[in-house]
């Protein structure tokens, strides 16, 4: 559905220059909650802009549905803009109009519909968001969450096919950003758009992402479904990612356990392995015991999964092979 | 018995009156102008300057450097140079018409400069916001930059009457009509420090009155 091909872009700053994007591929499916992330200074902030063209790239194409965005005159390009719903870190609501003007604002510069129309479409807004008490507050009124929730509601206001998401829970508390990410998944799921999301935590993407790509330096370094970056990262910028978020089985400790611990090895479980009891079914089958020595388990989106360092006195190969049969991937921390 | 300090007897109130009325007209007339004209000049001040919607350094260079030079123009200056160009626009160089357009050419630019400061106050993330829903520079300027700085536009406005205000005063100079004119005729070169007393009092209500009914509509403007 979307895909930006070669992308390129450099800033002119204190007359050095400054690259902001280099080379970036990148294919984001119809439907799917897609994941950008990268520590502050990465490029993802400018990265999501040039989906809507808010940040013109220097080369590359921008392809929106297989329309050449970077080709568009100004019309095109606000006709493009209207079906792309954008939600901010700061929320960015205007001021001097009430939750529900707020959100007609949109409406009114679309000026599609009439004004029965618009405030039919405020209404079932509102209710979506869980906003209808709020209708005729002000911003200032509002916490961080509801200001959110009105950002939101006005990104779905035209009924966009995609929704650009710039730290959207960035500016609030972890349980407010637990709410705030239920329902960008519940509105991904009920009215089937794309979201594009960037933030710098790991969290985010674990919860409600299911793809990423992480952006390092101004490039993609890697990308792919969330369960295979977030427990199998290649990249050293993925990896310190992962390892900050503390919810993957990382080896931080190998120095402290080698001595006497046996031989080190990552289980991985995802999806149905989680619920079988498979460590103890294979310390029978070798007949040898198996340590538990570090591990996390939890959901990655709705998926399950759990990930171990185990010490092992036997052979390493037999296990692995006995893991394997039983859907679980194990490596060996030695090799 | 002493001789009393003032003698109100001397004075004439229904002048004053007159001289009150002229100036209420000549800032009612300048004001107008004022905004009609340094309004779009502030907001286009503001659209050239960096980083803005239609950023353009030698354009807001250019017309930065217009309004300094203006502004750094005494007013006193300003009254006598425009006298040519005064006359064409209005038929005559004294008077309450006469003293028009020098105010408002002297007004404009220092309000366009407030409304530039003004519009810079609005967070560029609701410019952005806008944007990305779509919006012409037209609606972002009319719809979100205008409403939004609405209460710092209505300060700038306040500002700039006051500043009038004490313009029109100066307008006496030729002959301008109004307290200042009143001022300057009767209590300067007459001797008649009662008028001048009365003047000054006249002006400071004026004022006073310009600034809290500027104070009440930003307040009610407000929504932070």
């Amino acid at each position: 559905m979307i895909a930006l091909h070669h992308i390129n872009k450099t800033y002119q700053f204190d007359g050095r220059q400054v690259t902001a994007l280099q080379d970036i591929q990148l294919q984001i499916p119809a439907g799917q909650v897609f994941g950008i992330i990268g520590r502050s200074g990465a490029g993802k902030s400018t990265l999501l802009r040039t989906l809507n063209l808010l940040e013109r790239p220097d080369q590359g194409r921008v392809l929106i549905d297989g329309i050449d965005a970077t080709a568009l005159d100004q019309a095109g390009l606000r006709a493009l803009r209207r079906q792309i719903g954008m939600v901010f870190q700061h929320f960015n609501l205007l001021a001097h109009r009430t939750v529900a003007a707020n959100i007609r604002f949109a409406l009114e510069l679309a000026g599609e519909l009439d004004a029965p129309a618009m405030a039919a479409r405020v209404t079932e807004l509102l209710a979506l968001v869980g906003l209808t008490e709020q209708a005729k507050q002000y911003p200032a009124q509002l916490s961080g969450g509801q200001k959110q929730r009105v950002g939101i509601a006005r990104a779905l206001a035209n009924q966009p096919k995609l929704l650009l998401c710039d730290e959207a829970t960035s500016a609030l508390d972890p349980q407010t950003t637990q709410a705030i990410l239920q329902l960008l998944l519940d509105i991904n799921q009920r009215l089937g758009l794309t979201i594009v999301l960037i933030t710098h935590e790991m969290a985010v993407v674990r919860a409600i992402c299911d793809r990423v790509a992480v952006i390092d330096g101004g490039s993609i370094v890697e990308q792919g479904t969330v369960a295979d970056v977030f427990l199998h990262p290649q990249h050293a910028a993925s990896r310190n990612m992962v390892a900050e978020d503390g919810h993957a089985a990382v080896l931080d400790l190998a120095g402290k356990l080698h001595t006497g611990a046996g031989k080190l090895l990552r289980l991985t479980f995802v999806d149905a392995a989680t619920y079988e009891p498979v460590i103890a079914e294979v310390g029978q089958q070798l007949a040898s015991p198996i340590n538990i020595l570090q591990g996390s388990v939890g959901r990655i989106k709705d998926r399950p999964y759990g990930q171990l360092i185990v010490g092992l006195q036997g052979d390493v190969s037999a296990a692995q092979a006995a893991f394997a049969s039983r859907g679980v991937r194990c490596e060996d921390l030695a090799a | 018995m002493s001789a009393p300090l003032f003698d109100w007897s001397l004075i004439d109130w229904a002048d004053i009156g007159i001289a009150t009325l002229d100036t209420l007209t000549m800032l009612g007339a300048s004001l107008t102008f004022t905004v009609l004209l340094g309004l779009p000049l502030g907001v286009l001040l503001y659209l050239l300057g960096p980083r803005r919607l239609l950023a353009n350094k030698p354009a807001y260079a250019t017309l930065s450097f217009v309004i300094n030079a203006l502004r750094s123009m005494p007013f006193v200056i300003l009254l006598i140079v425009l006298i040519p160009v005064t006359v064409k626009l209005v038929g005559t160089s004294i008077g309450v018409a006469g003293a028009i357009p020098p105010l408002v050419v002297g007004a404009a630019p220092f309000f366009a400069r407030l409304v530039e400061s003004a519009l810079r106050e609005v967070d560029l993330g609701i410019v952005e916001a806008t944007q990305a829903m779509g919006a012409t520079t037209w609606q972002i300027v009319s719809r979100a930059l205008l409403p939004e700085a609405l209460p710092g536009l209505l300060a700038a406005t306040t500002v700039t009457a006051v500043t009038l205000v004490s313009y029109t005063a100066m307008s006496g100079v030729i002959g301008g009509g109004g307290l200042g004119d009143l001022a300057i005729r009767y209590g300067y070169q007459r001797f008649q420090t009662e008028v001048m007393v009365i003047t000054v009092l006249a002006l400071l209500a004026v004022v006073q009155i310009l600034q809290m009914a500027g104070d009440w509509l930003v307040r009610r403007a407000t929504r932070k």
